[in-house]
Order: C-alpha cells, then structure tokens, then sequence
C-alpha cells in the first residue's frame, strides 16, 4: 500500500507530526510532496508597508513607554497587550531542535518530490511516480480534481471539528461559540470544502484547556493519531465512509477577534458542551 | 500611445485634485501603498463613529441650507447639498441622539428634514442629484427623501412632515409600472432592482398611516424584483447600467430593501418573509466570495465573481450593516463575524487626524480613493452608512458579551 503525505512546505510541523504518528501507526510511507520553497522578490510596495509597520510599532512602544499614551481612552493599551500576549503564546517556553521534513525523510527513507503549484501537473507526475494509493493531506490549501483523481483508493484529510456540521476555518473556535461538542473528522477528499464522505470522529473534552491555544494544540495532537488510525483501519477495510449532505453543515471562516474573546473566556471557565452536536 | 494617455490622465488628475496639497498628497502616498491603519491599531467603534458623525455636521455646516453636502470633493471642496441622501442620513441623527443623549443631533435632523421640505416638487417628488444641477424628479431619490421625513414625523408628530410624505409616497404610486417596476423617473429609463430601497420607505409609510395604497405598490415591486433573482441569489438589474458589473453599493442597496421590507411586513418572524430570504440567498453567496479572498471588490459580475480589485468604501459599510441586520434575524453568527471585518476594513481607512477637516472622519468613495465609485471625494452617504454600521455592531456585540458576562 503506498501512501503519500502532501504538505505545503519542508518545514510544516502539522505534516511532521502526521509522518510520526503514522510510525506510531506501523504504517510505511511511501513519499512525501512539498510545496518548493519560492524565493520571494521584494516590491517598493513591500518596502514601503514594512517600514510603516514598523513605525507605527516602535510609535507604540515608545509613547507607552513614556506614558505617553493613555491607552484607557484610544485603544492603544489593548493592542500593546494583544502584541505582547501573542508575542508569548508564539514562543515556545522549552524549545526543542526540531527535525525538518527532509530530515525525517532520509532517516526512514522516504521518497521526497519538491514541487511548484500543489495543484499543477508536477504534482500529478509525482503522484503518479510513487504509485499512490492513498494521498494523506498534511495541512494544505485546496487541492483541485486533477490531483484528486490520481491516488488509487482515496485522498483523506483531517478536520479540527465534527463534521457534517462545522466546515471550513477556525471549526474547534466555532464549536465552542456554538456550544457544541469539540473533536476531529478523518473524511475522504472531494473538489468542494470538506464535504466528502466520513470516515471516523472523535469528540475531545477541552474542559482542561484554559485557552484557543491550549485547545488547539490538543485538537491538533488529537487529529494527527486519528488520522494515522484511519488510514490503519482503511488499510484493513474496517471502515464504512459515511456520505455527506451539504445541507447538513455549514462553512465557516477566520473568526474575528470579538468573537474569539468570548471563545476563551468560555475555555477560561472550563468549557463544558452546551448543546448536542 | 495608451502609456502616454494614462500620463497624460495621472497628471490632470494630479492638478485638478490638488494632490500636491500636504494632506491630499498623505491621502495619495497611502493609498498607492495601500498603508492602512493595522488592525491592532483601530481606535474603538466609538472613536471612529464620532469623526464620522463630525464629519456629517461639517457637511451639514457645508451649504449653510440645512441640507447635507454630498460629497467633499479633493478638487473643489464642499460639493450643494443633496436632498437624496440627505433623506437617509436623517435617521442616523435621531438614531445617534437616541444613544448619546445629544440633543444637536436631533435638531440638526430636524433642520435637515425643514430642507427636505423646500425642495420637494409640487407633485410630491424628490429632485435628482444635488441641488445645484436642473431639479428632475427621480423615484429612487423620492424613496430616500421619503424614509427622512417619515422618521421626522414619528419623532415629531409634526403633520407638516406627514404631509410631505403622503405626497411623495402618493407620487411614486402614480409613476409606477403595471408590472411594478418603476422605469419613467429613473436612471437611464430603465427598471432597477435596488429599487427596493423605495418600497421599504413606502412600507414605513403604510406602518405610519395604514393606508393599502403604500404597501401595494411597494409588494408589486418588491414580487418584480424577486422575479429578477437568479438561482445563486444575483438580481438581474441590480445596477445603474445593464452593461457593467454593479457597484456593491447597488447590490448592498437591492439587499437592505429586501431585509428592512421583511422585517416590516412580518415583524414578528422576519427570517420567513420571502424577501427577507431572498436577500439571505443572495447575501450568503456575497458573505462567501468576500471570505474566500478576505477582501471585498467593488463590483462584481452576475456569478458573483469580482470584477475590480478596488474596494467600493459606501457598499462595505452598507453591506455590513445588512449582514448585522441578519445576523439579528438567524442569529447565524457567521454574518456578524464578517461584518466585523468588513467595518475593521472600513475603519482602516478612515483619516482621524487630518489637518483637511473635509477629509479628517469622513470615508471615502473607493479605496484606493482614484477607483471608480465617486473618485477623488468623500460621499455623505458613506459617513452615514459607516456610522449606521458601527452603532449596530456594538448594539449586537455588546448585547452577546452581556450575556456571555463579559464586561
């Protein structure tokens, strides 16, 4: 069984952590295809709004330093707290060196394709090259029919919500706004937005996450081993894909900021599911 | 050959906009880089909607009339006062004296209304354009004139408003179409499907007195323009000409008609009304194609496929207001969650510390402010769009923090 893992850079810790759960799994991968680092050109524009951004930060910081600012009346105050809170969560508190893709790759001797466009005709090949039979998506953007059609069995990704109900972006952040249960979704892959047939779900107790960054990271090591357990299953056909109804769910996109204030004081006060999914 | 025209076009519009002016040139440098204020950075809603409201007194101030400038335009300044959406900026003062307990408000929009009532025509209808070009009579203007003066009636209980009103709800009833559109008095003779922004004042007419005549004429178009919707939600004739692709504005006027009829005509479930839903079908297509590409276009074609890459400044804010409005009715948290966005997109715009006291709080028409919809300028109608959202966003926001128990 040749499975491929697609992923959208050599550095992508999602599709890292797939490749090691599928270890875990006892499942041998057969490639992995990357998205090839394009070098970036430099516009004047691109000049122009990095150093107005960066003006306006060290504006900022000073006036707040000198007191300046009074933050109470013009806002300034919550965005500092905002830059300095998303500052911390960013940071890693005990880093650890972190093995690239490629790295992994040629420790277990995995073919590696670099390609341009996900969705171009040099993906195609690639796939087509390694023989796959089951293409596992690893954090990419959406990947059109042409390259769909090529794995044998099927394309299977994961969703960090339940589907049918919760589609799209932010999904885990929505489930909480909606009061409905958290978890993840292993489905098959068609050309629409996460609409294929179902293959597994699993709920998550997030009552234990204190915040949106605690959640996810729970979701997310949740959804790497139920991927690499679905694909096992699929493997030895003990999975029955449960078709789709698009009117069953809902697309939902990048949620505001005053949305996601009520999200974590939910998770804060230790979230517990309203209503029934 | 083409190069040299757009030159030549660069430099005109460089002179006869006054770029070389320190404030104009802030404004075009910004804009060319598209520098707009970083998300972390917008001042509350508050703060915005105050410059903004400051901005319509300076228009107010503009003519010395009672009426609203239309526009501050960067070539000639103040443009003559604008009976159309002088109209509709009338509820958004008594709205705002409502919530701050200002009592200027409420009496500008009472000096606005005693304008509104010296230019109407003899036979009840609204003039097109501002007042300093020929007074056609024109439908649509006759609707916005008509939503001012009824809201003055219900504040005052002046008959003096009440009588306009009837006079100007009696006139659209005598020009419409059989079928019910309104094609005589209008833009290029031709039917539109934002017209429904007339029925919704008629309906506020009908609300205030009762009398069948108002709701039957604004039912027949409302049944007209919900013939025009296309299966993915899109209204034929949702523009000003039938060969472009429609200006969000127009298309976020068609919707806001549809929404505000709704809500009149079955207030107690506006989510069934079917032109509510229409305007939900056509909404959920707009709400996607805008957070798919996390930008919102000026103009868009009948597949709802952007056609430009500017930004219509008035159609966002109108838009936003309408996904609010849904949002209150479906309680379907996805159109507040983009109309938080869009209003973040409009704020980013917005100039709050500009020496030029017609640019500083007013919105401009496109951005960047040299694109199609009324370059160069400042439209009232934007201010008054941009405030109506903001109010309503923290209406709705505050409201889901108080229940949440969130300060």
């Amino acid at each position: 069984m040749n499975i491929v893992v697609l992923c959208k850079s050599w550095n992508h810790k999602k599709a890292l952590e797939i490749l090691e759960a599928l270890r875990q799994q006892d499942l041998r991968v057969r490639g992995i295809v990357a998205l090839a680092a394009a070098p970036k050109k430099k516009t004047l524009t691109d000049v122009v709004r990095k150093t107005h951004e960066r003006a306006l930060a060290n504006f900022f910081n000073r006036s707040s330093q000198n007191g300046a600012i009074d933050g109470s009346q013009n806002g300034f105050d919550s965005a500092l707290q905002h830059l300095s809170q998303s500052a911390h969560l960013h940071s890693d508190p005990n880093p650890q060196p972190r093995l690239t893709i490629a790295e992994y790759a040629k420790q277990l001797q995995i073919e590696m394709a670099a390609v341009q466009d996900l969705n171009g005709e040099a993906n195609v090949a690639a796939l087509k090259n390694m023989n796959t039979d089951i293409l596992l998506l690893g954090g990419v953007p959406i990947i059109r029919a042409n390259v769909l059609a090529v794995p044998k069995i099927c394309v299977l990704n994961v969703h960090m919500g339940l589907l049918p109900k919760f589609r799209g972006m932010n999904v885990a952040e929505w489930s909480i706004f909606c009061g409905a249960p958290v978890g993840v979704t292993v489905h098959q892959v068609d050309a629409e937005v996460d609409t294929g047939a179902i293959l597994y779900r699993e709920s998550i107790d997030v009552s234990d996450c204190p915040s949106i960054t605690a959640m996810r990271a729970k979701a997310s090591a949740t959804q790497h081993q139920a991927l690499a357990k679905c694909t096992r299953l699929l493997i030895e056909k003990k999975l029955v894909p449960e078709p789709q109804k698009k009117e069953d769910g809902r697309q939902y996109y990048v949620m505001h900021d005053k949305l996601r204030r009520i999200v974590e004081y939910r998770l804060s006060k230790g979230y517990k599911c309203i209503s029934a999914c | 050959m083409i190069a040299l025209r757009t030159t030549a076009r660069q430099l005109r519009d460089l002179i006869r906009t006054r770029l070389y002016r320190p404030s104009h040139f802030r404004i075009g440098l910004q804009d060319y880089f598209d520098l707009r204020t970083p998300s972390l950075a917008l001042q509350s809603n508050a703060v915005h909607a105050q410059a903004a409201m400051q901005w319509l007194c300076r228009a107010q101030e503009a003519n010395g009339d009672g009426g609203v400038a239309a526009r501050y335009r960067l070539s000639k300044g103040w443009a003559a006062s604008y009976p159309e959406t002088t109209g509709y900026i009338i509820p958004t003062f008594f709205d705002c004296a409502d919530l701050t307990q200002n009592e200027e408000y409420r009496r500008r929009a009472l000096r606005m209304a005693d304008w509104l009532l010296t230019v109407q025509h003899e036979n009840g209808a609204f003039p097109a354009h501002d007042v300093s070009v020929l007074p056609e009579p024109r439908v649509f203007n006759t609707g916005q004139a008509l939503l001012g003066l009824v809201r003055a009636f219900r504040e005052t209980g002046e008959g003096i408003y009440l009588q306009a009103s009837l006079r100007a709800g009696e006139w659209l009833a005598s020009v419409q179409d059989a079928g019910g559109a309104w094609t005589k008095f209008e833009y290029y003779h031709r039917a539109h499907a934002y017209h429904t922004d007339v029925d919704w004042p008629l309906l506020e007419l009908f609300v205030t007195t009762q009398k069948n005549i108002y709701r039957d004429a604004a039912v027949k178009n409302l049944d007209w323009v919900l013939s025009q919707q296309q299966p993915n939600g899109w209204f034929e004739k949702c523009g000003f000409k039938n060969d472009e692709a429609p200006f969000l504005h127009t298309i976020a006027y068609t919707i806001s008609g549809l929404i505000e009829s709704g809500a009149l005509l079955q207030p107690e479930q506006p989510s069934q009304n079917i032109y509510a839903r229409a305007a939900l079908r056509a909404s959920e297509a707009l709400l996607h194609r805008y957070e798919i590409r996390d930008f919102m276009a000026g103009q868009f074609d009948r597949n709802w496929k952007a056609t430009v890459t500017y930004s219509c400044l008035t159609g966002n804010a109108q838009t936003a207001f309408n996904w609010l409005r849904l949002y209150e009715f479906t309680q379907d948290a996805r159109f507040l969650n983009a109309a938080l966005k869009l209003n973040d997109y409009v704020k980013s715009t917005q100039d709050l510390k500009s020496h030029d006291l017609g640019i500083r709080g007013g919105i401009k028409g496109s951005h960047p402010l040299w694109e199609r919809y009324i370059r160069y300028s400042y439209p009232n109608w934007a201010a008054k769009f941009f405030v109506d959202a903001l109010l309503l966003e923290d209406k709705l926001v505050n409201e889901l923090y108080r229940r949440e128990g969130l300060a």
